[in-house]
């Protein structure tokens, strides 16, 4: 069960955001937001519904146009090097009855390296089955993507990110409607990917289990409410009454 | 009886025709069938009759006349929708069905006073025995073109379809994908238009990878499946009606409704049957 592990001098491995802006026509869905986080770190995105956890993911997924401010990977510009970013979509988002199995979504995040017309090498092969074994799905990936429990799917479109060398990964709630085993398989997976080098985000809305998973937190309502270790976090927004509204 | 019906060149032509625009349409039905824009097709299908008859008009009877004022028509009808749906309180579905009848309507008019040797009938219901060297030849680069641009463009294609904001987010040109899926309809349902006429065209742009979907599970195998399901049920109905003396545009039509409805019943992993048997397992040790 190996993850693709990254060799990097941790330090050049930062995501930055700063002075982030987001609207949808009128309504202003993010304001002013600001962090560093680095390669090996999971990072819990905190806030009540409505605050701007999924449009944050996607605005650094470079799903949403921002209205200001910068997202950079390693000192460039994000946009530039996309691969470098997996995004797990919530489930509602996705087309399940898509005809395309497990083996053949992960095989779609080797596009960015075959490009649209290059045969798939060996190596192309090696990385998809090496991501299929990463996530522990082996014996399902001929299966047709909605025969897939709940808990496997997220870890399929996981895989695909690390068949796709990403870095970087943007989980929207991928803990939503999971039963509790496929819960922890979901965490014992996450955490092995930060100590691989990579580094996940993923919008989270149950505080109590939050450290368990998580070595950072982000707490949003619009703005950024508090960013530091997880438990540090958890603990100001519970000590502190001015933090009431926010979950 | 069978020896005659193969001999004649009319019928082998029919026949090959038959073969082509099943499999160029059938292919390219798994694309419609992903793009949930079947009805979009319909209305396309029928929108594109004035454009014909006026590029028929101007530059005489040319596939390529027929294209050019198949993709105005269309262009005129798609953006017009757009356009009522933006500048009125009328939304995008209503605005397209008043255009595409209105198109459809203008176009039974223009090209029922044309002369040409193309009836009116054979527009609306096709006429896959009339089809002359010229056609069929118009068909077959048609139809390499279609097929050769969908193989080459299939990943951007699928990610488009499959996830377009994600596709869009890895710099995949979605739009310009979304209109070369547009732009390649167009092109197989003027070739469909003479075979099986705009009225039933949209059967053959859909069923065939409908009908697959029931058992496939990777889009290589819808739109093969869909292409070969598309060229067999063509060649079968071209015999078919030969044989009842019957249109051959709605036995095609016909045959793949009922292939639908067969694979949509007993399909043994989607079909109705089996989820009916699921849902009272006690029926399964019957």
């Amino acid at each position: 069960m190996n993850h693709t592990s990254h060799q990097h001098s941790g330090a050049d491995h930062t995501l930055s955001v700063a002075d982030l802006h987001v609207h949808y026509g009128s309504v202003c869905a993010l304001e002013r937001i600001g962090f560093e986080v680095q390669c090996g770190e999971c990072v819990a995105v905190l806030g009540r519904n409505g605050t701007g956890k999924s449009t944050l993911l996607k605005a650094i997924a470079g799903l949403v146009p921002t209205a200001s401010g910068s997202v950079t990977w390693c000192g460039g510009p994000l946009a530039k090097v996309r691969h470098e970013v997996g995004y797990l979509p919530q489930r509602e988002d996705v087309d399940w009855q898509f005809p395309v199995t497990l083996r053949g979504l992960v095989e779609m995040g080797r596009f960015p390296q075959t490009g649209w017309f290059r045969k798939f090498s060996d190596a192309d092969h090696a990385s998809v089955d090496g991501a299929i074994a990463a996530m522990d799905l082996g014996d399902l990936q001929h299966r047709q993507i909605a025969e897939l429990s709940g808990g496997q799917q997220q870890r399929a479109f996981i895989a695909r990110a690390l068949a796709q060398e990403a870095h970087i990964f943007l989980l929207d709630e991928p803990f939503a409607g999971l039963d509790l085993p496929s819960q922890q398989t979901l965490a014992e997976h996450l955490r092995r990917l930060a100590a691989t080098g990579h580094l996940v985000l993923a919008s989270h809305h149950d505080l109590a289990g939050a450290p368990e998973i998580f070595s950072r937190a982000i707490l949003l309502d619009r703005i950024l409410v508090a960013e530091g270790d997880v438990r540090e976090v958890i603990a100001r927004l519970t000590d502190n009454k001015e933090f009431s509204h926010v979950l | 009886m069978s020896f005659d019906f193969f001999g004649h060149a009319f019928n082998q032509k029919a026949l090959l025709a038959g073969a082509l625009i099943g499999f160029a349409n059938g292919y390219l039905s798994g694309y419609v069938v992903l793009r949930k824009s079947a009805l979009m097709v319909g209305s396309l299908s029928h929108a594109l009759l004035p454009g014909i008859a006026v590029g028929i008009m101007v530059a005489g009877f040319t596939a390529l006349s027929a294209f050019v004022g198949a993709l105005v028509a269309a262009l005129m009808v798609g953006l017009g929708a757009v356009l009522v749906s933006r500048t009125s309180r009328i939304d995008g579905n209503t605005a397209l069905a008043i255009l595409y009848t209105s198109a459809f309507s203008a176009g039974v008019i223009l090209l029922d006073r044309i002369p040409e040797r193309v009836d009116l009938d054979d527009w609306l219901f096709g006429n896959i025995l009339g089809l002359s060297d010229g056609d069929l030849w118009a068909a077959f680069m048609i139809s390499a073109l279609v097929l050769g641009v969908l193989t080459l463009c299939q990943r951007p294609l699928l990610l488009s379809l499959f996830e377009p904001s994600v596709a869009a987010s890895q710099g995949v040109p979605v739009r310009t994908m979304l209109y070369l899926l547009m732009g390649l309809t167009i092109l197989a349902l003027v070739t469909s238009l003479q075979a099986v006429g705009c009225v039933l065209s949209l059967g053959l742009l859909v069923a065939p990878a409908a009908t697959v979907y029931q058992f496939a599970n990777s889009p290589r195998l819808l739109f093969w499946g869909g292409g070969v399901l598309g060229a067999l049920t063509a060649v079968a109905a071209v015999i078919l009606s030969n044989l009842l003396d019957v249109r051959t545009g709605a036995v095609i039509v016909l045959l793949l409704g009922l292939e639908f409805l067969t694979a949509y019943l007993l399909s043994p992993k989607y079909g109705i049957l089996t989820s009916l048997r699921n849902r009272h397992p006690h029926h399964r040790n019957a």
